[in-house]
């Protein structure tokens, strides 16, 4: 009897660890592969550190498959979150660059614009 | 009992792990340095709702540390509030751009429109000068045009009055200017110096031709005799009878200003005084019209 209760207690972190009473993580991969998607739309390839968050978040969005894959479904919905988290960092860093494009184009077009309608300024 | 008391020890050891990790996983820490960091910069006032939101990330995280230590959960936590607090941090600043952007926009529209409103005013302004310019240019053609206008009649009316005049005696032109030589005999009785009635008809004409010419030039009648008689006397008849053609020539409406006389008696002969002829030259009155200086 004392001997089953170890087995039991031996095979407790085993029954967990492979997830089987944790549901497949959908939502969460969804919601990362969503967030990655959106950060590359508004150009995260196209600004360095973007592009680095968004490549991290695919790298585990990747693992996070094959640990579904595998039963690991916990261990994936903590790496989904991983993976969420860096894809809305690139997501913000790639709108933060097109910010500031836009407010430098702004700056540039309106010293043009004021020079031009300056009386006596030279084109 | 060998094998429980094995297990049991390998439960305390996990439990000590487990519990009483006191070094934060790394994520954690720099979790912690950059939540700080945030909380102290512009996205604690422009972003305080995801500030929040990493806040709760990295409570949770600390929550987990505090229970169960350092775990893969709870450097999953920790790794997870560091990017929700650098996304607050970033969503700050691109709000901040975002805001410079528009201010310089509107201030771009704001000054645009203050010079488009100068502008107009200035075009307004310089074409009331304009308007002014014309005005007065118009005027100016105007009076130029009279004042030609003026100066071909007044230019007319001399030749004619040049004209009249060389039929009515000598004219020339000298350097002291236009010299109008009347014989004496035809205006004086030898030896006086009252005009005959016909020297008046002739100075009626000369007096009114010399007005037509020129009614601002200044004139200087000259008595010359011949060398007959005395000096003296030769000097005081030629200047009564300057006088005189000059009192006629001022009652027939030449300015008196205008109209000096004066005698040279026999000391200017423009003929031989031996001869009759001669002498009746130089008997004589000349009008010098005098050239504007």
């Amino acid at each position: 009897m004392q001997k089953r209760f170890i087995l039991l207690l031996a095979a407790t972190p085993f029954a967990w660890a492979c997830g089987s009473s944790i549901p497949e993580p959908k939502q969460p991969m969804a919601d990362a592969e969503a967030a990655s998607r959106s950060a590359r739309e508004v150009g995260a390839d196209n600004q360095p550190a973007a592009k680095l968050q968004v490549k991290l978040a695919d790298e585990q969005i990747a693992e996070a498959k094959t640990l579904v894959a595998n039963g690991e479904n916990e261990r994936a919905a903590y790496v989904l979150l991983r993976a969420r988290a860096d894809a809305e960092l690139a997501l913000a860093l790639a709108r933060e660059q097109n910010a500031l494009v836009e407010k430098q184009k702004a700056a540039e077009y309106s010293s043009t614009t004021l020079n031009a309608n300056t009386p006596g300024a030279k084109p | 009992m060998k094998t429980i008391s094995t297990l049991g020890l390998l439960l305390v050891i996990a439990g000590t792990t487990g519990c009483a990790s006191a070094i934060a996983p790394p994520e954690l820490v720099s979790a912690r340095t950059v939540y700080d960091r945030a909380s102290k910069g512009p996205a604690a006032s422009l972003n305080p709702t995801d500030l929040h939101t990493a806040k709760e990330s990295l409570d949770a995280a600390e929550a987990s540390f505090e229970k169960e230590g350092d775990t893969q959960v709870t450097r999953d936590l920790g790794y997870t509030a560091e990017r929700r607090t650098e996304t607050a941090e970033s969503r700050a600043r691109t709000m901040q751009a975002t805001g410079e952007k528009d201010q310089v926009v509107a201030q771009m529209h704001a000054t645009t429109a203050a010079q488009a409103k100068m502008s107009v005013a200035e075009l307004a302004k310089a074409n009331q000068q304009l308007a002014s310019k014309d005005q007065a240019l118009q005027a100016q053609g105007n009076q130029l045009q009279t004042e030609v206008q003026r100066r071909q009649e007044a230019e007319k009316r001399a030749a004619q009055a040049a004209a009249d005049l060389a039929k009515l005696a000598s004219v020339k032109q000298e350097t002291r200017g236009m010299v109008i030589t009347l014989s004496g005999a035809v205006l004086f009785t030898s030896g006086k110096s009252e005009l005959l009635p016909a020297a008046q008809v002739k100075l009626n004409d000369v007096a009114k031709a010399l007005i037509e010419q020129d009614p601002d030039s200044k004139m200087v009648v000259e008595g010359h005799t011949d060398s007959q008689g005395t000096a003296a006397a030769n000097q005081d008849l030629s200047q009564r009878r300057a006088q005189a053609v000059r009192d006629y020539l001022v009652s027939r409406g030449i300015a008196g200003d205008r109209v000096t006389a004066q005698g040279f008696g026999p000391t200017r002969p423009i003929g031989e005084n031996g001869s009759a002829e001669g002498r009746a030259n130089n008997r004589r009155v000349e009008i010098v019209v005098q050239p504007k200086s």
